[in-house]
Formats: C-alpha cells, sequence, structure tokens
C-alpha cells in the first residue's frame, strides 16, 4: 500500500504517473476499437457481398456464379474485393485471387504471409454454397500502404502532445509553489538568526500567493513592533535603574576610602560588592539584548576557536591558582569561525568563572575544542558537583538560579548570557553529566580561513 | 588634578548630572549643545579634555573630531555613546577621539577617564622611546620593563598591564580601562580577573624594592610617579 504523497515531490511524481498510465491506456484502448471496429465493418462488408453473390437457400450453378464473380470484379464499387471458388477440396474454380492454403469456413484474418498481391492485413469470409463449392470474400482491412504505421504516428503525436502540455504546465506549477515556500523559509530562517528586518518578496500581482506573503509579513511586522516594544521597556528599565545603583555605588566606594569610616569598612565593602553584583546583573540583561537585536553579526570576523581557548585559559589561571582549582586545556584542534571575537571570549570566560565558582577546592575546569567536518565541538567541564537533569532546563532561563535561598554569588544570566552568543554565532549548547560534573557542550559551524 | 572640560552633550539633564558629577571632583566644565557651538567655543578657549555625545544636532561628534584633527587641535576627546554602538566607537577611535565611555555614565569611571588621558597625552608628548613611572621603566617597542635597573620577567598580560598603570602613573586606572586596555574586552568579567594579575605583578616588582602599587578599592589601581 503506497501512503498518500506527503511533499510537493511526491504529489507531482505520483500526479505524473497516474498522468502518463492513463494516456498510454487511452491511447492503446483508442487504437485497438478501431481496429475491431474497422474489422467489424469489413466483415459486415464481406458477408453481405457473398450473399448478394449465393443468396443463401437458393440453388445457384458454377456457370451462372462464375458469371456473377466476373461481374463483381468489373464493378467500380467492389473491384476491390479478392473473390475465390473453390471445391471443398480447396481447387481452384473461379475468382480473382489464388490462395496458398485452405481457409475455415466462416471469418477469419489475412495478412503478408498470404501472399495476396496489395494486401497487408485483411478479412476472409468462406461459405458452402452447395453443389461441392466453397465461396470466400476477401477485403482489405488496411486500404492504403502503411496505414497502420501512418495511424500509431498520428496517436504518439495527439496523445504526446497531451503529456507534454500538462507536464510542461504541472513542472511550471511546481517550480511557481516551491519558488515562493522556499522564499518564505529563507525569510523565516533569517528571522531566526536574529535578522527581523527581512521580509517574504511579493511578485506584485495581487494573487493568492502574494496575498499569503502579504499577511505573512503584516505578522512580522506585529511581532517586531512588540519585540522592539519589549526592548525598549526592559532597556529603559535597566538604563534608569542603573545610573542611580551606579551613584549609590560610587558613594560606597568613597566612603570607604575616608578615614572616619574605618569603623564599618567591611560592611561597606559588602555593601559595594552587592551593588557591583546588582550592577553586573543589569549589564548583562543589556548585553543579552544587544545580542539578541544581531547588531554584532554585521562585524563578524574570522576566530581561531584554539587560539581564543588558550587566551581565556591564560587570562584565567591566576584566578584558578588564587581559588584553589586547576583549569586545563585538552585537545584543541585548529578550527576557525566566522564570530565576535569578544563575545566569544566572554562566553568562554562565563564558563569557566562558573565552573570555578561552582566546584569546590581541589576540583578542577577543563577546556577542549575538537573540529569535525563543518563543525567544532568546544567543551567545557568541570568535576565539581554538577546539575541535576531535571534542572538542566532551569538554569538556561534568566534568573534561574538553583539554589535561589543561598548567597551564593551570581545573577542567574550566565549560561542565558552565554546561550544567546552561541545562538548569535548559529550554533547549539547543551548541558550534560560530565560523571562527576558538569560538561557544556557547544557546537558551533566552521569556516575555512 | 584641576581640568578645563568642554562638555558637549545635548541632553540638558545629563549635561546637568555630569557638570555637578565632575565638579565634585574639583573640575571646571564648560558647556555646549551642539558640535558648531562646540567647535566655536574650541577656537577661543584652551580646554585640557572635551568630553563629545555622539548623537548632536547640527554637527555630530564623528564630525566634530574630523574637524579637530583635520585643523591639528592636540586636545584628548572622549566620546559618549549610547549602548550597542560597538561599531561606532571604532569609527570614533580611528577618526582620532582618545577614549570612548557608553551612557548611562558613571562619574567615578568617567573621573578616571579624563584624568588617565590627559597624562598619558603630557606623557606621549615626550618623545623617548621609554617611559616610566618612579624606579621603573618600559620600554613599549622592545616588550621590556626595568626596576632599579633590574630587568623584570613578565608575562605578556603582566607587561601590558604594567604599561596601563605606567602610561596613567599617579592617575588612578579602574578595572573598566584595565580590562579593555590589557585584554581589549568590551565587557566587565563578574570574577576579579584584573585582582589575580595584579598579585603577580606585584610579586615580580617587589623584589626589587616596595610595592609601588596602590589599590584604591570599589575604583582601580594606582602606580606612584
Amino acid at each position: 500500500m503506497i501512503g498518500r504523497p506527503k511533499s510537493l515531490q511526491g504529489l507531482t511524481v505520483l500526479f505524473l504517473s497516474l498522468l502518463l498510465a492513463v494516456t498510454i491506456l487511452a491511447g492503446l484502448g483508442t487504437f485497438f476499437v478501431t481496429l475491431s471496429t474497422i474489422d467489424a465493418l469489413v466483415d459486415q462488408r464481406i458477408e453481405s457481398e457473398s450473399h448478394a453473390l449465393a443468396p443463401p437457400g437458393v440453388p445457384v450453378t458454377r456457370p451462372v456464379l462464375e458469371r456473377r464473380i466476373e461481374d463483381l470484379g468489373n464493378r467500380r464499387d467492389t473491384g476491390d474485393l479478392g473473390l475465390l471458388l473453390t471445391n471443398r477440396q480447396g481447387d481452384h474454380l473461379a475468382g480473382n485471387v489464388a490462395l496458398a492454403r485452405n481457409l475455415p469456413l466462416g471469418f477469419s484474418s489475412l495478412d503478408r504471409r498470404d501472399q495476396i498481391e496489395g494486401l497487408t492485413s485483411g478479412r476472409a469470409f468462406v461459405r458452402d454454397i452447395g453443389n461441392d463449392m466453397h465461396l470466400a470474400v476477401f477485403a482489405e482491412t488496411e486500404p492504403i500502404d502503411h496505414y497502420f504505421a501512418a495511424r500509431l504516428h498520428i496517436y504518439m503525436i495527439a496523445f504526446g502532445a497531451i503529456v507534454v502540455v500538462i507536464l510542461a504546465g504541472l513542472l511550471q506549477f511546481r517550480r511557481l509553489i516551491g519558488q515562493r515556500i522556499v522564499e518564505m523559509r529563507q525569510t523565516v530562517d533569517s528571522i531566526i538568526e536574529g535578522d527581523l528586518t527581512q521580509r517574504v518578496p511579493l511578485s506584485g500581482d495581487g494573487g493568492e500567493f502574494d496575498q499569503q506573503a502579504a499577511a505573512f509579513n503584516r505578522m512580522l511586522d506585529w511581532i517586531c513592533h512588540l519585540l522592539a516594544e519589549m526592548r525598549n521597556v526592559s532597556n529603559n528599565i535597566s538604563h534608569e535603574l542603573r545610573t542611580p545603583l551606579a551613584k549609590l555605588r560610587n558613594e560606597l566606594a568613597l566612603l570607604e576610602q575616608q578615614a572616619n569610616a574605618l569603623p564599618i569598612r567591611e560592611q561597606l565593602i559588602e555593601a559595594t560588592k552587592q551593588a557591583d553584583d546588582l550592577l553586573g546583573m543589569f549589564r548583562a540583561m543589556l548585553r543579552i539584548a544587544e545580542i539578541e537585536s544581531g547588531s554584532r553579526r554585521a562585524a563578524f570576523q574570522p576566530v581561531h576557536l584554539g587560539a581564543l581557548v588558550m587566551e581565556v585559559a591564560d587570562m584565567m589561571q591566576p584566578v584558578a591558582e588564587d581559588a584553589g582549582k586547576r583549569l586545563g586545556v585538552g585537545r584543541c584542534d585548529d578550527a576557525w569561525l566566522t564570530g565576535d571575537h569578544r563575545l566569544l571570549s566572554q562566553m568562554l570566560l562565563n564558563l569557566v568563572e562558573n565552573g570555578l565558582r561552582h566546584t569546590p577546592l581541589g576540583t578542577g575546569v577543563a577546556m577542549s575544542v575538537n573540529a569535525l567536518s563543518g563543525r567544532s565541538i568546544l567543551i567545557v567541564q568541570d568535576d565539581g558537583p554538577g546539575i541535576p537533569a531535571d534542572q538542566r532546563a532551569l538554569v538556561m532561563r534568566p534568573f534561574g538560579r538553583l539554589d535561589r535561598s543561598q548567597t551564593a554569588r551570581g545573577h542567574g544570566l550566565g549560561l542565558p548570557l552565554v546561550d544567546a552568543i552561541v545562538r548569535l554565532h548559529g550554533g547549539t549548547l547543551t548541558l550534560d553529566d560530565a560523571r562527576p560534573g558538569l560538561k557544556v557542550t557547544i557546537d558551533l559551524p566552521r569556516s575555512h580561513s | 588634578m584641576t581640568l578645563q572640560i568642554l562638555l558637549v552633550e545635548d541632553d540638558l539633564q545629563l549635561a546637568k548630572q555630569l557638570v555637578a558629577q565632575l565638579s565634585q571632583f574639583g573640575h571646571a566644565v564648560v558647556t555646549a549643545d551642539d558640535g558648531r557651538k562646540a567647535l566655536a567655543f574650541i577656537a577661543g578657549n584652551a580646554f585640557d579634555i572635551i568630553i563629545l555625545d555622539w548623537m548632536l544636532p547640527t554637527l555630530d561628534g564623528l564630525a566634530v573630531v574630523r574637524q579637530l584633527r583635520g585643523g591639528g587641535m592636540n586636545v584628548p576627546i572622549l566620546m559618549l555613546t549610547a549602548l550597542g554602538q560597538t561599531f561606532d566607537k571604532v569609527e570614533g577611535l580611528d577618526a582620532g577621539a582618545d577614549d570612548y565611555v557608553v551612557k548611562p555614565v558613571d562619574g567615578l569611571e568617567l573621573n578616571a577617564r579624563l584624568n588617565a588621558l590627559v597624562r598619558a597625552r603630557r606623557a606621549s608628548n615626550d618623545t623617548t622611546d621609554t617611559i616610566g613611572a618612579g624606579d621603573i621603566v618600559i620600554s613599549p617597542s622592545r616588550f621590556r620593563a626595568w626596576r632599579k635597573g633590574h630587568a623584570l620577567d613578565l608575562a605578556r598580560t603582566e607587561f601590558n598591564l604594567l604599561f596601563a598603570l605606567v602610561r596613567h602613573a599617579g592617575a588612578i586606572v579602574t578595572r573598566p580601562m584595565l580590562i579593555e586596555q590589557v585584554w581589549g574586552y568590551d565587557f566587565v568579567p563578574t570574577t576579579n580577573i584584573v585582582e589575580a594579575h595584579i598579585r603577580r605583578l606585584r610579586l615580580k616588582l617587589t623584589q626589587y624594592g616596595d610595592d609601588p602599587i596602590s589599590t584604591h578599592r570599589g575604583i582601580g589601581y594606582l602606580i606612584r610617579e
């Protein structure tokens, strides 16, 4: 059982196969029905001529019959008929045709093998008319030479033309629909990649396709409008809150420097740190908004992923040592990608910082770059406590911290920020169990540079 | 250090805030609200530094920078940009601006940058190959540094860090400034990376004397002149 076709291609193939099958059957049918109709008409004619020569039930003598045969052969309308009178053994008695074989009584077919001059295909009718006589009447079913071939040719052209026209129409139809679908998909793809300015092109004929595309574009306009509003609101909040917060933080920092603040210095340092954390949160929010707007894509350049990993390792090494932890680089392939060097540095730094922050003393973080065909796999893993499988989705959400109740540092935007950077570069991020620890796998497209 | 500052900003509320903040640090601030007025002011007065907003009526910040540099004016210029205009920053620096600060502006950070820029400009007027701070000498072109004549064995990052501090010797260099100048990042990492590297630099410097770097908690670091 063949399933119903689901793709445009499948539908086209199925329709074409059915069309071809039906056309060929119709052609063959018409051809053979015509042949049998001609046979029936010829049979009717030779039967009636036979009855005219020797009416059934009326005895006729051989000389009378020979005369009638001669008359009939000379007449204009019956001159094409073959006539043959034989005895029951098949010996020739009269007629304008000689035949190599004995024909059976009743109707039968003739062809070239019977070697009758000018006959390629025909019908014969043989009757026993009494007095030891058999009367045979022949007529051609193909009165003109190569009539059969010519007819086949005509049929091929007629039905072939139908097939060609429908085939061309169908392919054009398929191309038209396919092109529209491709245009829409390309638009959707660039929007997913963050280019919200893309729209489905209109052909301008105002047809169904154009109306569909226009409706789709209006929907995109509306989505863009909503997104811009949302971004504005959150950007404004971040900006408006950041300014007074920065001021407050600076007051605290300046206060701490003063000699008379010595008794409460520790509290002031803690308060400054808290203000710094809040400012860091706003910075991360604004940074995510900047990344998601896609504006940084305009300045993408070739970046060597291996070199970047070494650079970040170099930068974070002293931090890891001070925290009593290890930081290592494993396999580091020669892999390039097209991207933003600073954002990719931030991505790696955030992951290493995360790893160092959430692991106990004496543990470590390791980075590696694995170049595959067309893709680079970047892995940052630690041997700390890891994240339970059912909570991995939570930490990918903004503010989705695991230990909300505790006073753990970090604002819960680290992984969402990393994820935004990965998505901007057309990659994917997955969290796995490193047994023990957390394994962050980033799959990025490779470029050849 | 008291500086004569020209602030070019068309957002009057922000201009007022900045003037108040900068006055707290003892600077004298003159304001202009568009590019043409700014050029007129500069022609008639001597400023230590110019703070220039990117988006201005009549003549934008970039055009002002080009005109000033085209006319041979050497005054340090710090540009104010809105968030997300990363590429504008590059364009601004290419045109001849010395530094930029992303809005909203943090008064303490702005003050540190202004002082650092003015000092760096004065230091760069010396035509020698080396720059120094106290008993420390650096040769940027040869990537070498000495203290009291002893060659210092510095890693690349440590050298860049020392260079950034010495270039602005006597002024506080903030954490974001160091992150930008030493690592070239446009974000501030959450862990104190600068502190860890400063600690290593201090260990090498104190081999030949006392600690020349002072920490200004919550603000930045200063190397004495």
